[in-house]
């Protein structure tokens, strides 16, 4: 008698932890197809954002007309031009949607363009890239952005030399050569502002699927 | 006897006859041996004589410096790069380092090695000058409303009596007018974003006008280092930094109406504290091909140099140190630890890592049931 309710007890637990399992499981499995679904949500509505930013950021864009590279004659020119701290075109940012951008990104290799925004937070790296530091005529221009596929998730793929074009709010683009991948810790922001003009004009970053570092690309000014 | 006398006589004759040809051709100035400059002052094709100039030594150079001496010894002038001639430093530096020394040269009243005047031709000739590095700046020229404005020129002497140069000076002609102009000096600081902590917080500015000294003015990030003045036309200004902030360079440059003075940060080493020195120098003669060089500038000077052999000079250097009497007050900057922890970068990245941990764990967990359910169906 006592042995047959052992074996009861026994089998209503083993019923129990079966279906705690059963639960648990499909919570975890549910959970993991969410966080699929919304990253692929995000990912797409980031993109497509982007791409609408970049549609109307375009059609605002000024034609740009190089300036005359002759050097000047007769009168005396303006001897302090050259030393004046620079006017930066790109805090003349174009407002799209009331949000300044300061141009948009090309990376010809990736077959993506991309608006990028004056300032940097959370809710803007959503929608696209963001100025993080610096600026593009002081060549220490740091832009961030998502690991969207549809930003900048394919950075990895960039080779040394590959093309970078910026194009400013003032129409004017900026050719840009990659000179290194690297990875940078995520805890390290100095690192990744350090060596700016001199060893590298712009930074793109993005973060590793782990999160802990920064995939960076350096690049610097190529001829124009 | 009597032949000789006429022959004598008529001998002197023809060598003044010679002598003052030959002086038509061009003034000489200095000795006859040694290296020799010609000045061609020309603009827009036309001669310009009478103009002024005065010649000084600076100093020489050896195969990895340029060494100033005596007035010039100390002076911390903005050049181009220091181990090569002259002729591979841009136009732009070349013409900035002449009018900088030239500022020290009036300003210090250093003593002239020689003068000379233009000829009809517009052509002055040094003659006599040792290998080294030298000098030479006219004065300003006046006839009517018409100013010319002739630039220093900086050059060096290298193959003795061989080296023969030419210099085209380039002469700006200037109409003055009626009215008063605005006239400013800008005072600008360049390399030295890393160490902005060596600037000085004020300078003081000596302004000299037709080259005698007429005032002080103290620059600073009051004023954006900048000071303006007005003044009627007619007079030809220059600005000196009395005193240059210690690891610094200073260039003048200027268009008539602005003033710029550029300090460059070129922190003093070992080796350049070759500023300082006084030198005594031997040379050993080196053959080398016959060259000819020159440095072609779209609007400043040109200069060519033609001689068979030149010299490179081993120098042994007798270090005589030198000390300012006068401070420049330093600021200080306090700096952050570039590598100092604790500065995350946004979050750039999606919420992937949770996706195979939730997966692997639900899958586990069913694996799990399935194994109980198994177990219970068998019992």
């Amino acid at each position: 008698m006592r042995t047959h309710e052992h074996e009861k007890h026994a089998v209503n637990g083993s019923h129990a932890a079966m279906i705690c399992c059963f639960t648990l499981g499909t919570v975890l499995l549910l959970s993991a197809l969410f966080l699929v679904l919304y990253n692929l949500h995000a990912d797409r509505k980031g993109g497509e954002e982007a791409e609408s930013i970049l549609a109307e950021m375009k059609q605002e864009l000024p034609v740009y007309i190089p300036e005359s590279t002759e050097q000047p004659t007769g009168e005396a020119y303006d001897l302090y031009a050259e030393y004046e701290e620079p006017t930066i075109p790109e805090t003349e940012a174009l407002l799209i949607g009331g949000k300044p951008y300061i141009g948009y990104l090309s990376i010809p290799l990736l077959g993506i363009e991309l608006p990028v925004a004056a300032d940097w937070s959370y809710p803007a790296l959503k929608t696209s890239p963001c100025r993080y530091s610096g600026g593009l005529y002081t060549d220490d221009l740091i832009i961030a952005a998502h690991n969207y596929a549809t930003h900048f998730g394919r950075l990895r793929e960039l080779h040394t030399d590959d093309e970078l074009i910026f194009t400013d709010a003032a129409g004017k683009p900026h050719r840009f050569r990659v000179t290194s991948i690297e990875e940078v810790p995520g805890t390290a922001a100095p690192v990744m502002q350090s060596g700016a003009g001199d060893s590298w004009d712009l930074t793109l970053f993005t973060c590793t699927l782990s999160g802990q570092s920064r995939v960076t690309i350096r690049a610097e000014r190529a001829e124009q | 006897m009597k032949r000789q006398k006429y022959l004598g006589a008529l001998f002197c004759i023809l060598a003044v006859i010679f002598w003052c040809v030959a002086g038509t051709i061009c003034p000489v100035s200095a000795a006859n041996t040694g290296g020799s400059l010609t000045l061609w002052c020309v603009k827009d094709d036309n001669a310009v004589s009478k103009m002024h100039w005065q010649l000084y030594r600076v100093g020489h150079r050896s195969e990895k410096d340029y060494i100033f001496e005596d007035g010039f010894a100390g002076y911390r002038a903005t050049l181009g790069d220091r181990t090569k001639p002259m002729p591979e430093w841009d136009a732009e530096t070349l013409s900035s380092a002449a009018e900088t020394l030239k500022i020290h040269a009036i300003a210090n009243e250093l003593p002239k090695l020689a003068e000379g005047i233009t000829d009809d031709k517009g052509c002055a000739v040094f003659s006599g000058l040792e290998d080294g590095l030298y000098l030479v700046w006219g004065d300003i020229l006046k006839t009517g409303n018409t100013t010319y404005i002739p630039s220093a020129v900086f050059f060096e002497i290298s193959g003795g009596s061989d080296a023969v140069l030419n210099a085209y000076p380039k002469i700006v002609l200037r109409t003055l007018k009626e009215q008063s102009a605005d006239y400013s000096v800008r005072k600008v600081w360049q390399n030295d974003e890393d160490q902005p902590w060596d600037r000085a917080v004020s300078i003081t500015v000596e302004r000299y006008r037709d080259n005698v000294y007429y005032d002080s003015l103290t620059l600073s990030e009051e004023n954006d280092w900048t000071y303006e003045w007005e003044e009627k036309e007619g007079h030809e200004w220059f600005v000196r930094e009395k005193v240059i902030p210690e690891n610094y360079t200073v260039a003048y440059k200027d268009n008539h109406t602005q003033y710029l003075i550029v300090n460059t940060y070129s922190p003093t080493t070992d080796d350049s504290s070759r500023e300082t020195q006084v030198t005594t120098a031997t040379t050993d003669d080196h053959a080398y091909d016959t060259q000819t060089t020159a440095v072609t500038d779209q609007s400043s000077d040109v200069m060519t140099s033609t001689h068979d052999e030149r010299s490179t000079t081993d120098t042994s250097n007798t270090v005589i140190s030198q000390s300012s009497t006068e401070q420049t007050t330093t600021q200080t900057v306090t700096t952050t630890d570039v590598t100092s922890k604790g500065d995350d970068l946004p979050q750039t990245g999606q919420l992937w890592w949770p996706v195979p941990i939730l997966a692997g764990g639900g899958l586990l967990l069913f694996g799990a049931g399935l194994y109980l359910r198994k177990k219970k169906d068998v019992k």
